[in-house]
């Protein structure tokens, strides 16, 4: 009688508490090594990704609205469909400061839809 | 005891004739005997087994509870993109398509028996997961207002959503408030109000499940009559130490329709004479049911029709001007979109259908009053309704099944990839064959429609001459509406 | 026995119905089959079509069976795409660059065009008409139709003038 309850109790936890817990904590857990750089109409966030020179930078690309571009030029140029994020794997090898844009016009300010990438020493 | 040697008489004079004023011979679309059952629980004994189980509902909640509990918070922190949202893909592509597609027309209100919006509030109410605790529950135990035991509740919360609908089925935050909002909502009423009150009463869903259900192939129904008869302690109704008195209030002993049945199967562990039973049956059995008819679920006939014609044309038209009134584009806009739906669904179709049917009583020169014959006939929508709402289901999920498997790999939309299905291009499916399927389900539709509205007019009027004349307005009416969503699904 | 037979006349009056609506569903087949073969010249027809968020301009095309369908597609605000159900054609529309597609319009009936690329909130619901006559689908639908409410009145008529 009272184990039962006890039981359903315990799985009512681990189902309604545990799953969306561990959902977030798989997020979190991957976002140690990715960037996640949302574009909508119209800019980037963040506009700004800071990293250190030599590192590696996966860059989680997600549209939030409409279709959206990543171009950053000479290294990548990738189009980005609400609901279908993309990946860019960057490895910054030289300092300096890369300007991205948007690359598919996206509706009115698609022209200030910019940000960068600095690579710091 | 002499009954219980001839069940399968009893039952059927019982089910049939006794209890619901369903005319003896009744055969659906002339066929199929309405009489006809297929007595599920008694076949496959493990099934009643299974039922009697009070882990049962409780697993079955906690699954479907499980997962929505994911898809309320991609819902309110997943991607805003309704299409890659775990919550929005469930709700209104997986779910909606099921419900209409599967399990209303076949299995009645199975859904309720899954449903995870009042779980919640029933396990505060109950204090207890799973085995019946005795003493008070967690509950004022009131109950609700005489004068709201029916229908309108439920039609108008359920227009107020289907203003927004437009909004709902598209904004992620949205559908997870108005979830959210729920379920937080039956925690309140289950706290004040006895049992299902809320379910019973005010959930949205539940006024055109609980209507349409009666179009199911399913029921949950007594067994032999005499058993319940002669069971003067009827345990089904006011509960034993092991298992509640049925939560939705009825009398499953005298239950003739399906409308408020949430298949809880608290019957199957209350009757210590395993007299309950679920049964396969022919559709549409309960419409002819002559007993707790009223405007109340006529009107909800009249707003499920509408809507469908509505949301037809809103999100299958071509008309670019009506999805921006529906998006809320501009206030004038929607207010213009907003009061037209409403006055439709509240006034439009009864006033025609209501002329239609006038002019019947008129030609066939009945007596029987007016709002009875309207109110009676009404029910006769009901077929073509939901076979609209099918036809309607097929567009959303056939061309759209593909965000399924992506949202099950991405639910939040954050560039999962958990089970290797988050790729799955958007690609629809049996492009070519839906319209055939829709216009067959429209046919099958009038021809039940047209084969209910005449039964009920004979039932109603009791003499073939006067039914015949009286059925012929309402028979151009349903032709019409055929003709509309015709029109407007392949036209 | 008399309330017997009655319903027995019922239940042949249906399935009579029912044979009708077969003979009808085939007749119009038929029958639109017959006309589409009969040689009429195909037509070339070329319509603009305007994609924005949320609906296409013009939102119904007709064309005939047969006709050489040439579609100059251009979206004014985002990236949209054009697919065509029955069709299967799928073309991506960048904002501003105009795509021109061309089809036979070989399959007769009513065919929904949507979109194809997420393009905000009301995306699913961008859809247009592409009506290719003779739609048999309609046709046949309201031959039913017709068929089950005269059959049914008839029936009723019958059954007064008897009593
Ligand atoms: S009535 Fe509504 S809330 Fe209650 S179980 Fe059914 S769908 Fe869920
Ligand atoms: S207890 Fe009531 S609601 Fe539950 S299955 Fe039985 S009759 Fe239906
Ligand atoms: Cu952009
Ligand atoms: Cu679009």
């Amino acid at each position: 009688m009272r184990w039962q309850e006890i039981v359903a109790g315990i799985l009512v936890a681990a189902c309604l508490i545990g799953l969306p817990a561990a959902a977030l904590a798989y997020q979190n857990h991957r976002e140690t090594r990715v960037v996640t750089l949302e574009m909508m109409q119209w800019e980037y966030r963040p506009a700004e990704i800071r990293v250190k020179k030599g590192e590696q930078l996966r860059l989680q690309l997600i549209a939030k609205d409409v279709v959206h571009g990543f171009q950053v030029d000479g290294i990548a140029n990738v189009e980005v469909r609400p609901g279908k994020p993309e990946e860019v794997i960057i490895w910054a090898q030289d300092a300096g400061v890369y300007r991205f844009r948007c690359s598919m016009f996206c509706g009115l300010g698609h022209a200030a839809m910019v940000g960068q990438i600095v690579v710091e020493e | 005891m002499s009954a219980v040697q001839k069940p399968r008489q009893d039952r059927a004079e019982r089910a049939v004739r006794g209890m619901t004023g369903i005319p003896e011979g009744s055969k659906f679309l002339g066929f199929i005997p309405v009489d006809w059952r297929y007595d599920l629980t008694e076949r496959f004994p493990g099934l009643r087994r299974v039922l009697r189980s009070r882990w049962t509902s409780f697993l079955l909640q906690l699954i479907t509870a499980s997962v929505f509990a994911v898809a309320l918070v991609a819902g309110f922190i997943g991607t805003p993109v309704g299409n890659a949202n775990l919550l929005v893909v469930l709700v209104w592509i997986f779910w909606w398509s099921a419900l209409m597609l599967i399990m209303v027309p076949f299995f009645s209100r199975i859904w309720c028996a899954l449903c995870p919006l009042p779980s919640a509030g029933e396990w505060l109410q109950r204090r207890a997961f799973v085995k019946k605790r005795q003493g008070k529950g967690l509950t004022l135990g009131k109950r609700w207002p005489a004068a709201l035991r029916n229908m309108w509740p439920v039609n108008l919360i359920f227009l107020g959503m289907a203003l927004f609908s437009g909004i709902l089925t598209t904004r992620t935050t949205v559908t997870a408030w108005l979830l959210l909002g729920m379920v937080l909502g039956a925690i309140v009423i289950s706290l004040i109000f006895e049992r299902r009150t809320f379910c019973r009463y005010l959930c949205p869903v539940g006024g055109f499940l609980g209507l349409y259900s009666n179009m199911a192939t399913m029921e949950i129904r007594h067994n032999v009559y005499s058993v319940c008869r002669d069971h003067k302690h009827k345990e089904c109704v006011v509960g034993t130490n092991e298992a509640y008195a049925c939560p939705w209030m009825e009398a499953p002993t005298t239950m003739a329709r399906n409308t408020y049945c949430g298949f809880c199967f608290e019957c199957f562990r209350t009757c210590s004479k395993d007299n309950m039973s679920v049964r396969l049956r022919p559709p549409g059995t309960d419409l002819l049911v002559n007993k707790n008819r009223g405007l109340d679920e006529a009107w909800k006939a009249f707003i499920m029709l509408g809507a469908a014609a509505i949301y037809a044309a809103v999100m299958m038209g071509p008309w670019g001007t009506l999805k921006d009134w529906a998006n809320m584009t501009s206030v004038g806009g929607y207010l213009v979109y907003a009061s037209s739906l409403a006055l439709t669904v509240m006034v439009v179709v009864p006033a025609v259908w209501g002329a239609f049917v006038w002019l019947g009583r008129k030609l066939s020169g009945a007596d029987v009053p007016f709002v009875r014959l309207f109110t009676n006939l009404s029910y006769s929508l009901v077929p073509i309704g939901m076979l609209a709402w099918i036809a309607f289901s097929f567009a959303i999920i056939l061309p759209n099944w593909a965000y399924i498997p992506r949202v099950i790999s991405d639910p939040f939309g954050w560039g999962w990839d958990l089970f290797g299905t988050a790729g799955v291009e958007w690609n629809p499916v049996g492009m070519r064959v839906m319209p055939i399927l829709q216009v067959a389900a429209l046919l099958f539709g009038l021809a039940f429609s047209i084969d209910v509205a005449w039964k009920i007019a004979r039932q109603t009027l009791g003499d073939d001459r006067k039914a015949s004349l009286a059925t012929i307005p309402p028979v151009i009416f349903l032709a019409g509406v055929t003709g509309l969503f015709t029109w407007l699904l392949v036209g | 026995m008399e309330m017997r037979q009655n319903k027995r006349r019922y239940g042949t009056a249906l399935l009579a119905v029912g044979a009708l609506l077969a003979l009808g569903v085939y007749a119009a087949l038929a029958l639109t089959g017959v006309a589409s073969a009969s040689g009429r010249e195909p037509n070339v027809v070329e319509v603009n079509v305007a994609a924005r968020q949320w609906a296409w301009e013009p939102g119904v095309i007709e064309v005939n069976q047969g006709d050489l369908v040439r579609l100059n597609l251009m979206s004014l605000d985002v990236v949209h795409g054009f697919y065509l159900d029955g069709y299967g054609i799928d073309e991506a529309l960048v904002a501003g660059q105009p795509v021109t597609i061309e089809f036979v319009a070989d399959k007769p009936g009513r065919w929904m065009f949507r979109c194809s690329e997420v393009c905000g909130p009301f995306h699913p619901y961008m859809i247009g008409w592409l009506r290719v006559s003779p739609n048999w689908y309609a046709r046949s639908s309201l031959i039913g139709v017709a068929l089950l409410a005269a059959g049914t009145i008839g029936g009723f008529l019958l059954k007064v003038v008897k009593s």
